[in-house]
Order: C-alpha cells, then structure tokens, then sequence
C-alpha cells in the first residue's frame, strides 16, 4: 500500500530524533491504529496498546523525551505485518462491530487510506519544518 | 494564537458497510466537505494566509488546487478534455499562489460546481470504466482511491493551517 509506505521515509531523515514539530502532530508512527483495527476488532484478538496507557491516552501522539525512535519504526513495521496477517483471507465484505457500530472490512481498508493520508499530510508539513524536505 | 468555535459539522458519514461505489463515493463526499469545513467561518484575508510558516500553503490555494484535481481525473469520463481554470503551461503553481485572481467565494462557488456535475455525470459510468492518458490507462475505481488519498492529504494540510490561523482543529 503506497500511502503506508510512505510513513516510513522521515525515518531516513538524520532529523527525526529532534525536530520540533510545528504542531502537536508528531509522535510514532501509528502503531497502535493498526492494532485496535486490525488485530483486536476484526480479528478479535486481545492486544493491549502499544504506545500508550489508560492512565496515560496520549502517549502514542506525543511520544516521551526517552522514546526511540529506530526502536518505535521496528514495532509499527512489526505490527503492520501482524496485521496483514491477521485479516489475510477475509473477503471485504466481512463485517465485525465496534462498539455499537457494524463495519465492513472494506470500510475498514477505505479508512486507513484516509487516516495515513492524512497523517502523511501533516508529516508533510512537519518535515518541511524541519529540514526542508518536500514531496510527494 | 486564539482558540475559536468550530464552525457547524454537517458532513455525511460514509456508509460502514455495503457495496464499494456507495463507499467510495461516500468516502471522498465526506472529504470534498471536510475541505469545506476547514474554510468554514474564515476571512477571505485569513483563507490567504500562510499560517505554517515554513510552507506556502493556504486554504485558498488547496481549494484551487482541488478544483484542478476534480477535473483532470473526472472530466475524462464525461468526455472532456480538461483545461487548467487557475494555472498556465507558465506559471504551473498559480492554483496555489495567484490567490487574488478570483474571490474567494467565486472559488468555492467554481468547485462546488465542478463536484455537482462531476458526481451526476459519472454516477451511471462503471467502477471499470476506464481513460488512457500518455499510454497509461486508469480506472474509475482508481480514480475514486486517488480522489480520496488526495483530498485527505491535501485536509491534512489543511488541518495544519488551520489551527494555526485561528487555533480550531477537529478531525
């Protein structure tokens, strides 16, 4: 998937373990996205957070001074195989419930091509403020 | 920075399950108004203000920018060949930068208008139905992906620049 691929390029960056981020927008990858969808609501598996806690709920977007940033890019690659593989076979038109909601895997796979896209969006302003880089 | 009220939320949800034209179709609605949503309740001064300071991005130029994008992959299919409305072979960025060549409301008004016969002409043509351009040929159902990775990039822009003209955020 192009745009899930290009999440993983600001890490070639020597920046990106001190940017300051032009808005409350950084932080890891989105590890923990791919887990709640994939694995623990369609799949319906039992994987706690990764990045963050109940008592703690943003951990994930706003990382703490002594995350690692190599260490947290090998846990979200890590888990976005995990999650190829946990909904491999399953036909599109598969639904599971979220709360109350019923939803269609091909919702599912629509909304991830939203939700990175639009985190790459701000990664595109990020980085820009960060080193200049731009594109596509 | 000052905090403000987000402006009313009249988006439609895509629907959750069903077939693939009503959720894709749904899906990129839902961004074509999320965009207009990002605009809502600004002036036209704060609709042209670079507020990320190391981009030239503003809300204006991305709406421009959008009307380009709706026509050069839809007007195919309706048999049109699409011709630039805000740049030249020139100047190729002036969607994004000639920001007082037309108002803004005039803006708005042009892409709510491209969407409305956009979205009525290709509503009978086929998800495979497909256009060839520089010996490439491209489906409708890529082109309602591309539409929708596209506006939500370019709203992620927009999230940026707008809390940082006015503070709102929201997904």
């Amino acid at each position: 998937m192009e745009v899930r691929r290009t999440h993983t390029r600001p890490a070639a960056g020597p920046a990106a373990a001190d940017h300051e981020p032009v808005a409350a927008r950084a932080g890891p990858p989105p590890g923990d996205v791919e887990r709640s969808w994939f694995r623990c609501r369609v799949a319906g598996e039992d994987a706690p957070p990764i990045f963050y806690t109940q008592a703690q709920p943003d951990l994930d977007i706003d990382p703490p001074p002594d995350a690692d940033p190599d260490a947290d890019f090998a846990t979200w690659r890590a888990e976005v195989a995990a999650c190829d593989a946990a909904v491999a076979g399953r036909d599109l038109d598969d639904t599971f419930v979220s709360r109350t909601d019923t939803l269609s895997l091909r919702w599912l796979y629509g909304h991830m091509i939203e939700e990175y896209a639009r985190h790459n969006g701000h990664a595109d302003l990020i980085r820009q403020a960060i080193d200049g880089a731009t594109g596509e | 920075m000052t905090t403000s009220t987000s402006p009313p939320d009249t988006r439609r949800e895509p629907p959750e399950t069903g077939d693939e034209r009503a959720m894709l179709a749904g899906f990129l609605d839902w961004h074509r108004e999320t965009l207009r949503w990002k605009c809502a309740g600004l002036t036209d001064e704060q609709l042209r203000t670079h507020s990320v300071a190391s981009s030239g991005l503003t809300l204006l130029g991305l709406v421009r920018h959008l009307t380009e994008v709706e026509r050069w992959w839809f007007l195919p299919f309706l048999g049109e060949e699409p011709e630039p409305v805000y740049f030249t072979d020139d100047k190729p960025n002036d969607d994004f930068d000639a920001l007082d060549t037309v108002p803004p409301a005039e803006v708005f008004d042009r892409l709510a208008a491209e969407v409305e016969r956009i979205r009525a002409g290709v509503a009978s043509i086929g998800l495979d139905a497909e256009f060839v351009r520089s010996g490439k040929a491209y489906s409708l159902r890529w082109v309602h992906l591309h539409m929708i990775e596209e506006y939500s990039r370019h709203n992620g822009h927009a999230d940026l620049i707008r809390e940082g003209i006015d503070g709102v955020t929201g997904e």
